[in-house]
């Protein structure tokens, strides 16, 4: 009964969280100086034929009418039409939302790749020269902007090497090596930048189970340090490593905005630089809730999730 | 020859070298007990923590360690991590801590008879209930699947000693193993501890502030203060012929029962001659 209550809440605080959120991003929206009227008709454009153009579109209402008739269609689904193209936005985010999430789950799946091991070994090797080589690893991974490393993987692996493609995109349908191969250098660049910053936390989380009783126990009984730490030390480090890897979800969104219009990709990053430079607010109002909506829903998962790694947290109280 | 032989053993720590062990030399026969006795701060945790090379990285270690003819203190990390669990075995303080929270607690079993023996999964789970079984937990089975927050720390503690003692090894240290039980889980705690070592044939090094606590496991008692055994000999002898003034301040502090309502209760440091500075200090 009481975990029915918790997720209850929780979802309970995923929808007023929406609510809020949707409001912001109208406001900022609607703050930004210039609109898409004077964007369509040029600067040449009369006051008149732009004020004309606005009201057909109407963005002369009140504010807070715009406002309702966004909110309420977002609840039936329909995010409105570009004022540019005309496309629904809908069918605009559906273009271009599989390149963004292949791009966000590899990176998150190889900054994992590259935290996990070297977090062990910072943590492990923490004293000799191992570590030390990893935490300034770490410190460098964080420093570098994502764009520039972005523009270096793609000079050294793609200009002088011509291993892979500089930029673009192809479709896994249309060919799964192309595909393949233009995602590499993209998932990369997030993954290390990504990774450097997640190493810091796998390590501190582990060097935390290094003074545990429970590892102790684990050594006593004949595991080395490093597997010690990896059966036993993994799912306790877990607890607070999922809950930095639910706050690193909305940071690899911004960094996978930057990563694609770097290497031009056609995905929800580049869609919304596009739209913000040409005042096209249905569709960066609908991209922008839908992120929001997919980071929210990430720490909602992490917050269950809890429930999975942590025992103690399943039970509700104990049986003796 | 015996099990265990330590010569000579000093431990300090960090950059100051502060000593915690000084020169302690024992000697324990194979299947033989050993009580340890002292205050904490006294060296008996960093003594057992010795013998299974698990000291801090910032420990330095002079002496010799040899035990079942193994020398201890020169083997590296692999050769010191086959024979802990195996051929040494440790029951710590903290019943509460000492195990994983989140894996079942008898999988953590299994996981040190697996490390060390080629059993397989299913002959293991079932040589885990009869060891749980063994240490004296009713319905052992649904032990095995519980985790660790589901136990009370008796029951724990005995989940501890059975891991210490799936895979019969030749010492299992002992490091105040009843102090975080309440008086009445105590006794029985030590009770099945006594018979399982009698059934395994086990050596045991048992550490305790407690006299009481080691006489119920020991015949043959160490005393040890600021990192130096003080005095040795059978619990017998040390209750009535105590020699080191902190053993005798021990022994009349244990008989509570020879008390008088009223009366100031003793203290150690009333068997100390007034002028006599205490070793160390």
């Amino acid at each position: 009964m009481r975990l029915g209550i918790r997720i209850a809440k929780r979802l309970g605080v995923f929808a007023v969280t929406v609510v809020g959120a949707s409001l912001l991003v109208f406001l900022i929206t609607a703050a930004l100086p210039g609109d898409v009227a004077e964007a369509i008709l040029g600067t040449s454009a009369t006051p008149e034929t732009v004020a004309a153009l606005r009201a057909q579109l109407g963005l002369d209402r009140p504010l807070p009418v715009q406002y309702l008739d966004w909110v309420g269609g977002l609840l039936t689904g329909n995010l409105g039409v570009s004022h540019l193209s005309g496309d629904p936005v809908l069918t605009l985010l559906g273009a271009r939302v599989a390149v963004t999430a292949w791009l966000v789950g590899f990176a998150m799946l190889g900054s994992l790749l590259i935290a996990l091991p070297s977090g062990l070994v910072a943590a492990v090797k923490r004293r000799s020269w191992q570590g030390v080589v990893v935490g300034a690893g770490a410190q460098v991974g964080m420093a570098i902007p994502v764009f520039w490393a972005g523009i270096l993987a793609s000079m050294v692996f793609a200009v002088w090497l011509h291993w892979l493609p500089a930029n673009g995109y192809v479709a896994l349908t249309k060919s799964p090596l192309g595909w393949a191969a233009h995602l590499v250098l993209p998932v990369l660049t997030l993954s290390v930048v990504q990774g450097a910053a997640l190493t810091r936390y796998v390590r501190s989380a582990f060097v935390e189970v290094l003074n545990e009783d429970y590892y102790r126990t684990a050594r006593a009984v004949g595991w080395t340090p490093a597997r010690a730490l990896w059966r036993h030390g993994l799912r306790n480090a877990s607890i607070s490593l999922v809950t930095v890897l639910g706050l690193q979800a909305s940071s690899v969104l911004v960094g996978a905005i930057v990563v694609e219009s770097v290497f031009n990709l056609p995905g929800l990053g580049s869609m919304l630089l596009t739209a913000v430079a040409q005042r096209d607010l249905l569709v960066v109002r609908g991209t922008v809730m839908f992120l929001v909506v997919v980071v929210l829903a990430i720490s909602a998962l992490v917050d269950f999730s809890y429930l999975l790694i942590d025992p103690r947290q399943q039970t509700e109280r104990s049986t003796q | 020859m015996s099990l265990l032989e330590v010569r000579d053993l000093t431990v300090r720590f960090g950059r100051r070298q502060i000593v915690a062990v000084d020169g302690l030399s024992l000697s324990l026969a194979k299947g033989g007990r050993l009580g340890v006795i002292g205050e904490s701060g006294s060296g008996k945790t960093v003594t057992a923590l010795a013998v299974l090379g698990l000291l801090p990285a910032n420990a330095v270690v002079s002496g010799s360690i040899e035990l079942a003819g193994r020398p201890i203190t020169s083997l590296n990390e692999a050769g010191l991590a086959k024979l802990r669990g195996n051929v040494v075995s440790m029951v710590f303080q903290e019943p509460m801590t000492a195990l994983d929270p989140t894996m079942r607690v008898g999988r953590q079993v299994a996981e040190v008879l697996r490390l060390h023996t080629s059993a397989a999964p299913g002959k293991a789970r079932e040589q885990v209930v009869a060891m749980l079984n063994e240490v004296g937990l009713p319905d052992p089975g649904r032990v095995a699947m519980s985790y660790p927050h589901q136990l009370s720390g008796g029951q724990r503690q005995r989940v501890v000693m059975a891991m210490a003692l799936i895979n019969a090894p030749d010492l299992v240290i002992c490091d105040e193993p009843t102090t975080a039980l309440d008086v009445t889980v105590q006794a029985k705690v030590l009770a099945k501890l006594d018979q399982v070592l009698n059934l395994s044939g086990a050596a045991c090094l048992f550490i305790s502030h407690d006299l009481a606590v080691v006489s119920q496991v020991c015949e043959q008692v160490m005393v040890m203060l600021d990192g130096k055994v003080v005095e040795t000999g059978t619990v017998a002898d040390l209750f009535n012929r105590p020699q080191h003034p902190y053993t005798k301040g021990l022994v009349a502090t244990s008989r509570l029962d020879q008390m008088v309502p009223g009366q100031r209760l003793p203290v150690v440091e009333d068997f100390y001659h007034p002028d006599a500075e205490r070793v160390g200090r």
